[in-house]
């Protein structure tokens, strides 16, 4: 990727560019990059930790923003402060995932095991739960399939399903956060 | 050994275990070349082998029996990661047959001998059958009938001293110590009264009580076309209550002759029950007769491999992983040497001077020694929680010298450089053990810890 010439002087990673980094991360078989981009200091890691510091710290960091959401679209989720730079200018996949702040006061659902999360109660059907949906206590959100044997994941209380972390038929640990609620 | 191999016919291991075994078994997968995938609880997130390994993933909350022990879950992981074999460790599974059986059955290898000989050499009692059957000697003994029916039978064919006790007992119930002949028909008469109100059951049992008497274990190992060999002894004597606090090798107890049939006893029960991958035969030695005995087999890696390791030049978990994936045991009987001697020191969160109490909390310090001729297996790091959910081993300390002595001269050394803060350990039980004469000397026998200790922390 292409960094500050001099014709450009405050050298930094652009938000198209934090996305192309992340991607080709995502892509790669690397468990950690380390870039540091004039005063950016960037760390993309696997083990669910995105670092995005401005060594400068002229101004206190604003609340996460793209870097976490682009990131967050490629399995690994950000943890710390984005330079404004980045984070003044949304990111596609910021679109459809709420920052860490936004999620303040919802409620978490976790899967009870680890297996195959089903968002649908069958290929051809529709999702138990969209973003938006309303559900109540006891409503189906989701299956977990455990070695052929599928279990029910459950509302543990009424409200509005905000977000959907994870995709239909995909693998999910013990306790990985499958949705946010926001109470009724 | 170091020439370019082939590949190996494991690509991607579960580790389905926790703490320095976990990381261990990363090590060698990656050595090897093959991938690991560590499977954790929920309080293990974050932990050393989740961080070393290519993969890891949440199988459950902290309880064992939810995560570790959870063969759902595993092979649920290790099939959703594409794993083609499971490294069970040692504890949790390592020692279940039903779980070779499941991992069998859903295409896994599971890297560890097969579920039969588990079955015949697990439960001690068939595996006191099995070894008398081949001729391995046992602890003399048995129920008190046909043949050995009479007082004078039993003196004849158990020897003195023995004990007595009711079949249907356990736990020290009824258990009486007999010393001279004259001693035995009244111990046999009350004992059986004893049984008979306590058990209704009147049925007795005796067996030699050995007063003098060294753990020994031979480690072997077999693989699938039928090769059989050991890897030399350790002594296991320094134990408390039958938790293994240090092991040595060789075993200083044991003269050539003794390591002979002791090792030819443990290769003869390995062969005979057509054992694959790595074992522990362990035996008692008794020091007055210079005879031994089988107590049992483990049919896993031991906690105190790295003693071996360090002893003979073996890495024994790439064997367990060679073998699993069916390659031919590396090394011939004739090619294994062992060269100078090795201590292991067991640096548990235990306080000593209360009665080797677990303790949980943070570290804070953790300086753990380094430098010439010691080698310590962790899990732990500065800052790390020690978890009050699973056993409290902290770090193995193996230190290597060409003799014992100086293998104690170094210990000393090593330890004194180990500082870990937060949680108290068994460091100063060991820095005390290695100031002792008995132990100097290794004028040892297995309860012989329990005893001293006790005196010098209560006195």
């Amino acid at each position: 990727m292409k960094s500050g010439n001099e014709d450009n002087p405050p050298r930094t990673i652009t938000p198209a560019e934090l996305q192309e980094i992340v991607q080709v991360f995502a892509d790669s078989d690397l468990r950690e990059l380390r870039l540091t981009v004039g005063d950016v200091d960037l760390l993309v890691s696997r083990n669910e930790q995105v670092h995005v510091t401005d060594t400068t710290a002229r101004t206190p960091p604003p609340p996460l923003g793209g870097a976490s959401a682009a990131a967050a679209a490629t399995g690994v989720t950000a943890a710390d402060v984005a330079p404004p730079s980045v984070s003044q200018f949304p990111s596609t996949a910021q679109m459809t995932r709420p920052g860490k702040s936004d999620r303040d006061g919802l409620l978490e659902i976790r899967s009870p095991a680890v297996g195959m999360f089903y968002g649908r109660p069958a290929p051809d059907k529709p999702p138990f739960v969209e973003p938006g949906t309303t559900v109540s206590l006891g409503d189906p959100v989701g299956t977990i399939e455990v070695m052929k044997m599928f279990t029910t994941v459950t509302a543990e209380t009424a409200g509005t399903v905000v977000e959907v972390c994870v995709q239909d038929a995909t693998l999910v640990e013990y306790n990985q956060v499958l949705m946010y609620l926001a109470l009724a | 050994m170091t020439a370019p191999r082939a590949k190996l016919a494991i690509r991607r291991v579960l580790v389905a275990n926790r703490g320095e075994v976990a990381v261990r078994v990363v090590r060698a997968c990656r050595d090897l070349g093959v991938e690991s995938v560590v499977a954790f609880s929920e309080p293990d997130r974050g932990s050393l082998a989740t961080q070393l390994a290519d993969d890891a993933i949440c199988i459950g909350p902290a309880s064992a029996k939810d995560s570790y022990l959870n063969t759902t879950a595993l092979l649920s992981a290790a099939l959703a990661k594409g794993c083609d074999a499971v490294h069970p460790g040692y504890g949790f599974l390592a020692e279940s047959p039903e779980f070779v059986d499941k991992c069998e059955s859903n295409g896994l290898i599971f890297i560890g001998p097969r579920a039969e000989t588990m079955r015949a050499l697990g439960d001690k009692l068939s595996a006191r059958r099995t070894a008398a059957a081949l001729g391995v000697p046992i602890v003399p003994g048995g129920t008190v009938d046909g043949e050995l029916a009479t007082p004078a039978a039993i003196v004849e064919q158990v020897g003195l001293p023995l004990l007595v006790k009711a079949s249907a007992g356990g736990g020290g119930r009824g258990l009486r110590r007999v010393d001279t002949p004259e001693q035995l028909p009244a111990a046999l008469a009350q004992c059986a009264a004893e049984a008979r109100a306590a058990f209704d059951d009147d049925t007795l049992y005796v067996e030699r009580y050995l007063t003098n008497a060294r753990h020994v274990e031979v480690q072997v190992f077999g693989d699938q076309h039928g090769n059989v060999i050991h890897l030399f002894e350790r002594d296991c004597t320094t134990q408390r209550r039958y938790q293994k606090l240090l092991e040595e090798a060789p075993s200083p107890a044991l003269s050539d002759e003794a390591r002979v049939a002791v090792t030819d006893s443990a290769c003869l029960l390995a062969r005979e029950t057509g054992y694959e991958g790595a074992g522990t035969v362990e035996f008692l030695f008794d020091q007055s007769t210079g005879e031994h005995f089988f107590i049992e087999m483990n049919t896993r890696l031991q906690v105190e491999h790295p003693v071996t390791e360090l002893l003979t030049g073996l890495d024994l978990v790439r064997m367990q992983l060679q073998v699993a994936a069916g390659e031919r045991l590396p090394v011939l009987q004739e090619d294994v040497t062992m060269r100078g001697h090795v201590v292991e020191f067991r640096i548990n969160a235990e306080d000593a001077r209360k009665g080797f109490l677990p303790s949980a909390g943070t570290i804070g310090r953790w300086r753990p020694p380094t430098g010439p001729w010691v080698r310590v297996d962790t899990h732990m790091e500065q800052g790390q929680d020690v978890s009050p959910f699973y056993d409290s081993l902290l770090a193995k300390v193996i230190v290597w010298g060409a003799t014992r002595g100086q293998v104690l001269e170094r210990s000393r050394r090593v330890l004194d450089e180990f500082v870990v803060e937060g949680v108290p350990t068994t460091l100063p039980f060991h820095l005390w053990l290695l100031e002792q004469p008995d132990f100097v000397t290794s004028q040892l026998y297995t309860t012989w810890v329990d005893t001293n200790w006790a005196r010098t922390v209560e006195p």
